[in-house]
């Protein structure tokens, strides 16, 4: 099968999603404030769109791609809120 | 009629016409993709409330409200409403009516450890018991689903889209105190069904297509009355109720929802699945009322010490 950009946008996606799930729970383990929290959660939401993905594109399930798409953009835009409340701003 | 009764009359309406969702885009599913049915459903619906906005804009504290604001409210809606409702109208096709409605009405299971990390807002015992037990409640609704790999992820990409509409309940917090929550849960539905075209068009779900009459009046009652009567609705019994004692009837939802669809989907509930409602139900009571049930237990035991 024959990489699609999609493939290594998503793969990309996974491993950075897994950073942000590890740093996010360790700081949260010290820090319980609103910018961790978020941190972790749209780890959590990009790990999980990468994984929908692997699924729908070796036809496990039979779901549309825009599935991971929108929990790409949704991770997106929770990790930039993340960065903005990281040092518990409003 | 008084003023309170008319009120929960109000919310009991409201209530009922969202108990209607499911089963009516069940009902359409074989005329319109599902993304295609949450673009109209929102689009229409944000415009019954537009009106909404002009009403309660002097309750807006406008001095107040920066460009920031906005850019929140707009980030917002999409994952609140764009994100939510497409996995939700997705995952719709794939698992029963009654399943969605049930996870879907599980919000408060999600937002209450959100509130907690993000907003500071305290969970005791009791709160932590009912969010157990909810959890639990939704792997029964997981279990009762017919076991294939699509039925498996339909249910996580629900519990996903409440994970979404949970951050969006709240990070909205601090902005509904800057701009009546009327006025932004108004926009943020326009907003957000205005912002579901990329996705339709990424897709490749058309944004309108031919269908037979009866599914454009349900189309039409799904937006008109499901979405912007039901708001409206839920604004003006509020104004008459304390929100509360209105919420309370938020409860009946799942019960509600899985009466109808067996009426008119014949979608038989396994005894599994009723006892995943229950829970949840149940679970969701204890976790808004934890307060007063801690302050109850309290007194029982203060009392039985005494």
């Amino acid at each position: 099968m024959e990489p699609f950009p999609g493939d290594i946008l998503l793969g990309a996606c996974f491993i950075i999603s897994i950073l942000l799930v590890v740093v996010g729970s360790l700081v949260l383990r010290y820090r319980r404030e609103a910018g961790p929290a978020l941190l972790t959660v749209a780890g959590a939401l990009g790990t999980a769109s990468s994984i929908i993905w692997v699924l729908i594109r070796s036809d496990a399930v039979e779901l549309t791609e825009v599935i991971p798409l929108v929990l790409i953009i949704a991770s997106s835009i929770l990790a930039i809120s993340a960065v903005f409340l990281w040092r518990g701003g409003k | 009629m008084k003023r309170e009764t008319a009120g929960m009359l109000l919310i009991t309406a409201t209530v009922f016409l969202w108990s209607t969702i499911e089963v009516t885009t069940k009902l359409i599913h074989a005329e319109l993709p599902p993304l295609t049915i949450a673009f109209l459903r929102f689009v229409l619906g944000g415009i019954i409330l537009l009106p909404v906005v002009i009403i309660y804009r002097k309750k807006v504290y406008w001095s107040r409200v920066s460009g920031r604001d906005w850019l929140v409210l707009l980030l917002l809606s999409f994952i609140g409403i764009t994100g939510t409702f497409s996995l939700y109208h997705i995952a719709l096709y794939w698992i029963d009516a009654s399943s969605v409605a049930t996870l879907v009405s599980a919000v408060p299971l999600f937002s209450a450890p959100m509130s907690v990390l993000i907003l500071k807002e305290r969970i005791g015992k009791i709160g932590v018991a009912g969010l157990l037990a909810g959890g639990a409640g939704v792997f029964l609704i997981y279990l009762s689903e017919e076991f294939s790999t699509e039925s498996i992820i339909a249910v996580s990409i629900m519990c996903i889209a409440v994970t979404c509409f949970s951050i969006y309940a709240v990070l909205m917090k601090p902005l509904n105190r800057k701009m009546d929550p009327r006025v932004t849960t108004s926009l943020s539905l326009f907003i957000g069904g205005l912002m579901m075209i990329p996705i339709l068009l990424m897709d490749g779900a058309p944004l309108l297509r031919p269908i037979p009459l009866l599914s454009v009046v349900y189309l039409l009652f799904l937006s008109f009355f499901a979405v912007g009567v039901a708001y409206l609705f839920y604004f003006m019994g509020l104004e008459r109720v304390n929100m509360s004692r209105g919420n309370t009837l938020m409860y009946l939802k799942p019960t509600l929802a899985t009466v109808m669809a067996l009426i008119v989907l014949s979608e038989v509930p396994s005894f599994l699945r009723i006892v995943g409602i229950v829970t949840i139900t149940i679970s969701v009571f204890v976790i808004i009322r934890e307060k007063k049930l801690s302050a109850a237990l309290r007194r029982i035991l203060g009392t039985g010490k005494g």
